[in-house]
């Protein structure tokens, strides 16, 4: 039986503040203070997290946000850089993320609100490891990096092994996460991330599914496709056994709709308030289906 | 009583909202916005049980804690109820008992709210463990597994409400009952019987602004509690009766509330703020947080509804019957008065010749539940409308003409005896269905998409038997000062009782003050409830009026050498009927020093009750148990997946029969509010319960509409019709819950409409549409 009403947890938690000016400084106070500390960057995550008692109580939070410099969006030689401190608004509203990877224009645009797009950062949807972040699924797609940084250096981990559990990342001790560094997309890639919330705005994925795809030059075979799904497992997972059913097929409605229903064989759901596992199940299919047909049209 | 047709110079327009500019300047007061020097913040510690003994209680720990002030247990104080109209609920737990979890069994206040929450940690409660019933249908047995209040014979009937408990069934405090004709003679009549079995969710008001109450005592010894009510008078009257206080000691304030919908209408965080105020004798403020709402803020009553009923091939009804069971949770705070006025719904709109309706209260250890737009109406109306649906459906018939068959007209005798008068329900569809183009082809599939429209109509009755009074001080500048007590939830009374005032008076509305929100000077009102203000309070109003200019006719009489019946009143002046130009300023009426002559105060004073006749109690038969019914008609077109369920209202219109809309803007107002809630309580929002928990105590998982969720602003249409009422004020009904009623059905007979599957079972999440869906796809 579940008699676990949230009536009667502390929800206003003392906790020392400290601010960041430097990269460094946030690694140096981290390394300190180790797991009695949480980074905080929009906080849209962490406080909603703190205050409902989802997590312990955390000694400090370190603010991150006046460090100069980490809300980059830039073109390295036709890689993608952002700054894990660039807003989701900034994101959506980038004139070259448009251009270049709408993608991750699209996906910024579906998370909640104005208002919380204006605070939330990239950093931290990926950083709070939700398994329904919305940024994920597409970034895995584009087989994007996150850039790591601590007091002894900087590290790289493809996004897809940096998700380890609902809540759980790899960031080690003193570590944090800089930048996501997304590869350039070969010709004839197209791309498409449709989310399905429980209502048409400010909500949770309840599924989200992300296709990444490349095209031969006669467009009738893939060369290269991920389907990453988000919020039916406790990570954004790669549906990898429907990616390869689509990559040695010819691109048709049929081969299209088998990958979706092995896409949804392959997710892990659980039920929840939001909903059952088995809707979840069915909704990846049209979900997948709905989102390789986009990117085929897109490639 | 009532106005008499006439040329109108302020009623009937879209006069400004006497408080828009305060509110979008933020200069609005509102609960949160008053603080005091040397306030206390309150928190109580809630139930973690369904129901359980409590064996003791150790408060030491939180009592040694810094900054804590007080706190109070229920062996602190004594147990006299503070529960509206069944002695069942104390302000901490009843009877060393817990009967759901969420409920307030110690309270804490200390000098900030973190300290009061940390307090609340530190108290130690040994708990025994009972059995518990969540479950209606278990509870409503004759031998239930747990009978949740044994004590129910011996409780205290607070009030003159008829309280019939069900001898049978133990869990059951109340019971109603609507019977006509012989509905087993009717069914044999009946060219086809349809019979089903519908229910409703748990919903929550989500009002922007929680419960809140900062309660204090002022040096004369007078309680004050500032509130977020809509019930000032019964939540003083109840305060009185709990505290043992003298009325003349109590004062009720009532800032501009932010939202009600019904859920202020009951003791809410009052009663613990006075019960921290008393003992610690500091101020206290009571302060909800949105999680306190969903756990114990108030929940609509969940109905569980069996209807069948009996039809003509031609269209015409032979017989209904319906058994309705309120899940009214632990404690029955205005359940035994809903049990009765819920099944109005059922009687307001259709002739119906064999009628039969049983309506049970049944205590169960779930939350509390009140009363909640619509008062039950909507509930009853979901699954009626639906069936006439199905009816037209299995006719061959369309929806719109088999309503027409059966809506009561103007001289029919209803269901429950009363005569139908100012039927507007007919003109309502009628303007409906022509704004959504009934009965033109609707658009195509989109894909995955499938589009249809529906329609429904409905009613909502306005209360009888409960008074208003106002009262009317007309100031030596002329000014008209109107003091009423109906709270200001956001819906324009002060503005629209300030239109009638200036009629009366034919002066401008500048010319006209509105007070209100303070027992100490603002006459009696039952409440801000049941969509009765503009009728109880607007009929008390122009009485007032009409009471304070007899008091000036009489000082102009030997000025002006005629008998008051001789004299109008008009910009400022007193003068005679049948020779205006001779006249008196209102200003001459006084002293210098504003003394009228020869009186004290030129105060007019204004009652209205709607007049109600007591029911046979077992039939339920009465020729007036409410004033009048409201109308509704809404036309909606949806699209529905049929891959993922998803429901989308592209279109909705709404019309409804308010009677006289005395500010159409303010009408329009409430209804496409209606539409958006009602499409909220449609498609979305649902409190979704764990064996006696709430699950989504958030607004994260508590979906209420957004924007995005609604018809755009031209796909979306409130149409005012106006059948006077000739017992309304200018001929004016309610129109506060009226268009909470239609949306739901509506926009479930669209689905069926658009795909074959007939959702009985509110909210039409995607889920259960899907799954209707895929069920159908099997049996095809
Ligand atoms: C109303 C509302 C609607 C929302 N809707 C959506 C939605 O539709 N889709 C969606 O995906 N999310 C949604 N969210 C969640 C949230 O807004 C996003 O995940 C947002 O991007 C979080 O960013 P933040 O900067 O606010 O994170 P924060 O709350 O500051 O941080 C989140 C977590 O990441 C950690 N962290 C932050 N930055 C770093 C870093 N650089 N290195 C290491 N750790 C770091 C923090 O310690 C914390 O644990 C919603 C939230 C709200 C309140």
């Amino acid at each position: 039986m579940n008699t676990a009403v949230s009536v009667s947890r502390w929800r206003h938690p003392r906790f020392g503040y400290l601010e960041a000016m430097s990269v460094e400084e946030a690694c140096a106070l981290l390394g300190e203070h180790r797991e009695k500390a949480y980074l905080v960057a929009g906080g849209t995550d962490l406080m909603v997290a703190m205050r409902n008692g989802k997590i312990a109580p955390p000694e400090h939070v370190i603010s991150i946000k006046k460090i100069s410099n980490l809300s980059y969006i830039r073109d390295e030689g036709g890689e993608l850089k952002i700054g894990a401190l660039a807003t989701l608004d900034d994101i959506c509203h980038s004139d070259m993320v448009k251009e270049k990877f709408p993608l991750i224009a699209e996906s910024a645009r579906q998370i909640g609100s104005r208002q919380i797009r204006n605070v939330g950062t990239i950093g931290g949807n990926l950083c709070n490891a939700a398994p329904s972040a919305d940024m994920a699924p597409s970034l895995i797609g584009l087989g994007a990096r996150a850039v790591i940084r601590s007091t002894e250096g900087s590290r790289e981990v493809t996004l897809e092994e940096f998700f380890r559990g609902p809540g759980q990342t790899s960031l080690g001790r003193g570590e944090m996460l800089v930048e996501i560094a997304v590869p350039e997309q070969a010709p004839y890639t197209g791309g498409a991330y449709i989310k399905l919330p429980a209502r048409t705005a400010i909500d949770l994925a309840l599924v989200g599914v992300a296709c990444v795809i490349t095209l031969d030059a006669e467009k009738s075979k893939a060369s290269e496709v991920r389907i990453v799904l988000g919020a039916v497992a406790p990570v954004p997972m790669r549906a990898c056994k429907a990616e390869d059913a689509l990559r040695s097929a010819l691109i048709n409605d049929e081969a299209i709709d088998a990958s979706a229903e092995i896409a949804s064989q392959e997710a892990l759901p659980i039920s929840d308030v939001r909903g059952s596992a088995e809707y979840r199940r069915a909704m990846v299919k049209v979900l997948a289906r709905n989102a390789i047909k986009q990117a085929v049209a897109r490639a | 009583m009532g106005g008499k047709v006439q040329e109108l110079s302020y009623v009937g327009k879209d006069v400004p909202r006497v408080d828009a500019v305060v509110k979008v300047t933020g200069k609005a007061m509102f609960g949160s916005d008053f603080t005091m020097a040397g306030m206390l913040h309150a928190k109580v510690l809630r139930s973690p049980h369904r129901h359980a003994k409590i064996v003791s209680i150790d408060k030491s720990k939180a009592e040694a804690l810094p900054g804590v002030r007080i706190v109070v247990t229920p062996d602190d104080m004594p147990q006299i109820p503070i529960s509206p109209l069944l002695g069942d609920q104390c302000v901490l737990s009843k009877d060393n008992k817990v009967r759901c979890l969420g409920e307030p069994v110690v309270a804490v206040a200390a000098d900030s709210v973190e300290m009061a929450e940390q307090a609340v940690q530190l108290i130690d409660i040994v708990y025994e463990e009972l059995p518990a019933v969540v479950d209606i249908e278990e509870a409503f047995e004759k031998s239930p597994p747990v009978v949740v209040h044994p004590d129910l014979p011996g409780y205290k009937q607070l009030t003159g409400l008829p309280i019939r408990p069900d001898p049978e069934r133990p869990n059951v405090c109340q019971t109603y009952k609507i019977h006509q004709g012989d509905v087993e003679s009717g069914f044999k009549q009946a060219d086809l019987i349809v019979e089903n079995r519908f229910t409703t969710a748990r919903i929550q008001h989500v009002p922007m602004e929680p419960h809140i109450a900062l309660a204090w005592v002022d040096s004369d010894g007078v309680l004050t509690v500032r509130s977020s009510t809509q019930l000032s008078y019964l939540v003083k009257d109840w305060l009185c009766r709990a505290f043992s206080l003298s009325p003349s000691k109590v004062r009720m304030l009532s800032p501009f509330i932010g939202g009600g919908f019904g859920g202020k209408g009951g003791m809410r965080a009052e009663a613990v703020a006075t019960l921290l105020c008393l003992k610690s004798g500091r101020p206290v403020r009571v302060s909800y947080t949105r999680e306190d709402m969903f756990i114990f803020g108030g929940h609509r009553v969940p109905y569980v509804m069996d209807i069948k009923d009996g039809i003509k091939k031609d269209g015409t009804l032979v017989a209904r019957e319906m058994r309705v069971l309120l899940d009214l949770g632990a404690y029955s705070d205005f359940g035994p008065l809903l049990v009765r006025r819920a099944v109005y719904g059922a009687v307001g709109t259709y002739r119906i010749p064999n009628f039969k309706l049983d309506s049970y209260g049944i205590y169960t250890n779930s939350p509390l539940t009140g009363a909640l737009r619509g008062f039950g109406c909507p509930e009853v109306q979901w699954p009626i409308e639906q069936q006439m649906d199905a009816l037209a459906d299995k006719l061959g018939m369309d929806p719109v003409e088999i309503r027409e068959i059966n809506i009561l007209k103007d001289g029919d005798r209803d269901v429950s005896g009363m005569i139908t008068r100012s039927m507007g329900v007919k003109e309502c569809l009628d303007r409906a269905a022509d704004w959504i183009s009934w009965g033109k082809k609707e658009k195509e599939a989109d894909g995955p998409w499938k589009i249809a429209r529906g329609i429904a109509i409905g009613n909502k009755s306005v209360s009888s038997g409960h008074p208003s009074a106002v009262t009317v001080k007309v100031w030596q500048d002329g000014v008209v000062e109107v003091r009423h007590s109906a709270a200001r939830l956001g819906q324009g009374i002060s503005t629209t009782v300030g239109q009638i005032a200036a009629e009366q008076f034919n002066v401008p509305v500048e010319q006209v003050r509105v007070t209100c929100g303070d027992t100490s000077f603002c006459p009696y009102d039952f409440g801000t409830v049941a969509s009765r203000s503009m009728v109880h309070v607007g009929n008390a109003l122009i009485a007032a009026c009409q009471d304070a200019q007899q008091q000036l006719f009489r000082i102009a009489a030997p000025k002006l050498g005629v008998e008051p019946s001789e004299m109008g009143i008009g910009a400022g002046k007193v003068f005679v009927k049948r020779t205006p130009e001779k006249s008196v300023k209102i200003a001459e009426l006084f002293t210098p020093f504003g003394l009228p002559l020869g009186r004290v105060e030129i105060v007019g004073e204004g009652y209205y009750s709607a007049p109600a006749v007591p029911e046979d109690p077992e039939t339920g038969q009465s020729e007036r148990a409410v004033f009048g019914y409201s109308h509704a008609a809404s036309g909606v077109e949806v699209a529905v997946n049929v891959e993922t369920g998803e429901v989308k209202v592209l279109r909705h219109v709404m019309a409804c029969d308010v009677g006289k809309a005395v500010n159409p803007k303010i009408v329009e107002g409430q209804i496409e509010g209606g539409i958006g809630m009602g499409i909220g309580t449609s498609i979305y929002e649902e409190v979704v319960m764990n064996q006696g928990a709430v699950v989504n105590a958030s607004l994260t998982d508590y979906h209420i509409p957004t924007s995005l969720d609604m018809p755009k602003y031209e796909d979306s249409k409130a149409i005012i019709v106006e059948v006077a009422d000739p017992e309304g004020p200018f001929g004016a009904k309610g129109t506060g819950e009226v268009p909470l009623v239609t949306t739901a059905p509506a926009v479930a007979n669209a689905v069926y409409r658009a795909t074959g599957v007939r959702i009985k079972d509110l909210p039409l999440s995607k889920e259960k549409v899907l799954a209707g869906i895929q069920a159908l796809g099997k049996t095809l």
